[in-house]
């Protein structure tokens, strides 16, 4: 396996490798930061013109892409209460939080640290674990993701602010939203009231763009003034002080890290859960728990090493069994097959330099968004001081438009706004929103794995508690509420 | 006494709708299709009605966490007015100018922005959507029902 490394070490030092590097950290960066767009955007649409490239540089500007996307959406999540992609939600809890208190340039220094310790934690597990992982990817069948969904949610609707009874209910609403439309198990089209917009289920980006992006905005512009009432600390003193800070929380960078590269590992399962998972129990580890979601540096830092993390795993099934972990390892498995390269055990074998390409540039691809994010830190977090009139405007009219040319339905922008409605209804209801929106990612997941862990034990329910991975999900999940009434107390 | 609180029972009731419609409609899916929805949608249904009912009848009892930090509704309203706005905008004149016009009117009446200030933020955006979507991008924005499907047909 480290055979190539060396080989592939020397490919990035030539002059167009670093430039195509640097252009893909760049646009991972920019539509990462920019709510609705999204570093899967960037790559599908810069997919056809890389079809005449060479496949290592077509691969140095996606991972590019692939490393500076999280970070570039961390950017927004802290300044702006806005993920910029799904896999920051968690990030918003507490970097903005520390954003309203003036320490913006500090949250982006831990987001950029984390991002990078995280990615390279990811990294050195999939080198160390590529050629022995397998039994541990065969060992997770349909009701271990079922109960992996259903772990995700329920300690979810635990942490969330609000009761946990709205949690509970959210998640539950979340994931019958998330059935509407065609049904592949069954063929069905459900749910759609005679509606062929919905005959595709309600679309993914529009409803985060609409409970996260519109609704926040219409909060902030509600409210008027500055999004940080105290005096911003921008100094890249501020934000180096960030970065080492992670070093002073090792052990919650560790436990993160090593949730992002597990979750990842799961085929299916998706980035948007990894981050979730490690706030949540990194809210439960603390010994403040209830300093989270007021700007603790812990919850930033989980979110975060749990988000670049997350991609070393879903590499390991990409890369040895050709199974994408989540929709940015689907479209590079795409982008492999159109340069001619099969995914697979043999490609370790054969073709190791090419490995260790992606593996190097995603890496130097972090490591140049986050020193970015460091230096710009200063200049980023003035924003947190422009009157919100000018940012909602900006936001509504970005948003809006991103997430129309999406599928370009005008409707979606319709829908991104009456979702807005809802989000910020909740919000004011104190019902929290991100259970809803988890239980809408992972709720075609749940149904597809209950369906089939029936079908193959015949319609007997005894398969969801077959193996101990089940039974110590479902004790961990039954234990969380406890464990929080009892906090509580 | 703890008053009830109007946006919770609203959320409830609009999450009860829902979920009633879901499992209602589920019942009459053959097969599976509607396995998961109705065991997953009873529940739920339970908890809305015990959420709804003691928020209705035992405020009190409720727990009191609305977010302190959330602006109330008659601050909000004209903002949701604003981009209720933009949609209809956009869906009558597309995006092309549905944004600076929105960019304009909503910085200096909601706002209160100087006018000078309103053109600058005005182009910067429109240009920024225009290149990066329209140039870069090669997508085209919606045009507008008037000038996109109307106009044309005159």
């Amino acid at each position: 396996m480290f055979e190539g490394f060396g080989g592939a070490l020397a490919t990035i030092a030539e002059p167009h490798v670093i430039l195509t590097l640097c252009a893909g950290s760049i646009i991972g960066l920019v539509f990462g930061a920019v709510p609705g767009l999204g570093g899967i955007l960037a790559m599908s649409m810069l997919l056809p013109f890389t079809f005449t490239w060479d496949a290592v540089t077509a691969v140095y500007l996606f991972s590019g892409i692939m490393g500076a996307s999280s970070f570039g959406g961390s950017i927004s999540a802290i300044l702006l209460n806005t993920p910029g992609t799904p896999v920051n939600a968690a990030t918003c809890f507490d970097g903005y939080p520390m954003a309203k208190r003036g320490e913006a340039a500090r949250a982006l220094g831990l987001s950029a640290g984390a991002c990078l310790l995280g990615a390279l934690f990811g990294l050195v597990i999939l080198a160390l674990l590529i050629q022995v992982m397998r039994p541990l990817v065969l060992a997770f069948g349909h009701p271990e993701i079922f109960w992996l969904v259903v772990f995700g949610l329920v300690t979810t609707a635990t942490v969330s602010q609000g009761s946990l009874l709205k949690g509970l209910i959210a998640g539950g609403v979340g994931i019958l939203l998330s059935l509407v439309g065609l049904n592949e198990p069954t063929g069905l089209i459900r749910y759609t009231l005679g509606s062929e917009y919905l005959w595709d289920g309600i679309p993914l980006i529009p409803f985060f763009v609409g409970l996260f992006a519109i609704g926040e905005l219409i909060n902030y512009s509600a409210q008027g003034g500055t999004i940080a009432r105290d005096d911003v600390q921008a100094s890249i003193r501020g934000a180096w002080q960030g970065v080492l800070e992670n070093f002073h929380h090792a052990v919650c960078l560790l436990r993160s890290s090593s949730i992002g590269t597990l979750v990842g590992i799961i085929p299916g399962v998706g980035g948007e859960t990894a981050n979730l998972i490690a706030y949540t129990v990194a809210v439960q580890s603390s010994r403040d728990p209830g300093s989270f979601g007021k700007g603790h540096p812990e919850g930033v830092i989980a979110s975060e090493a749990a988000n670049d993390s997350k991609d070393g795993g879903a590499l390991l099934t990409t890369l040895s069994f050709g199974i994408p972990g989540s929709l940015a390892m689907a479209l590079l498995l795409s982008i492999f097959i159109m340069h001619g390269i099969s995914p697979g055990p043999q490609l370790i074998v054969e073709q190791p330099i090419f490995v260790w390409t992606l593996l190097n540039g995603y890496v130097v691809s972090n490591a140049f968004a986050s020193i970015f994010g460091l230096f710009a830190a200063r200049y980023l977090a003035v924003i947190t001081r422009v009157p919100v009139h000018y940012l909602s405007a900006v936001i509504a009219v970005v948003s809006l438009a991103g997430t129309y040319i999406l599928r370009e339905n005008v409707w979606d922008v319709v829908l991104v706004v009456l979702l807005g409605v809802l989000g910020f209804g909740m919000r004011r209801a104190g019902v929290p929103v991100l259970p809803l929106v988890i239980g809408f990612v992972l709720g075609n997941l749940a149904e597809k794995s209950f369906l089939l862990t029936l079908r193959i034990h015949d319609g007997s329910y005894s398969g969801f508690f077959d193996s101990a991975i089940s039974w110590i999900l479902i004790l961990t999940m039954v234990a969380a509420p406890v464990a929080k009434r009892l906090r509580t107390r | 006494m703890k008053r009830i609180d109007s946006t919770c029972v609203v959320v409830n009731l609009l999450y009860l709708a829902v979920v009633a419609l879901v499992v209602a409609l589920s019942l009459g899916f053959e097969g599976q299709g509607g396995l998961v929805p109705v065991v997953l949608g009873v529940p739920t249904l339970a908890l809305i009605l015990f959420s709804l009912g003691r928020e209705l009848l035992y405020p009190s009892a409720a727990e009191d966490e609305a977010a302190p930090d959330v602006a109330p509704w008659s601050r909000a309203a004209p903002v949701i007015a604003w981009l209720g706005a933009f949609c209809v905008l956009v869906l009558l004149i597309g995006f092309q100018l549905a944004i600076p016009l929105y960019m304009v009117l909503f910085l200096r009446w909601y706002g209160r922005a100087s006018w000078p200030r309103c053109a600058l933020a005005a182009f910067s955006v429109w240009a920024l959507v225009f290149v990066t979507l329209d140039l870069l991008l090669k997508r085209s924005l919606f045009e507008g029902l008037l000038f996109g499907a109307i106009l044309p047909l005159l």
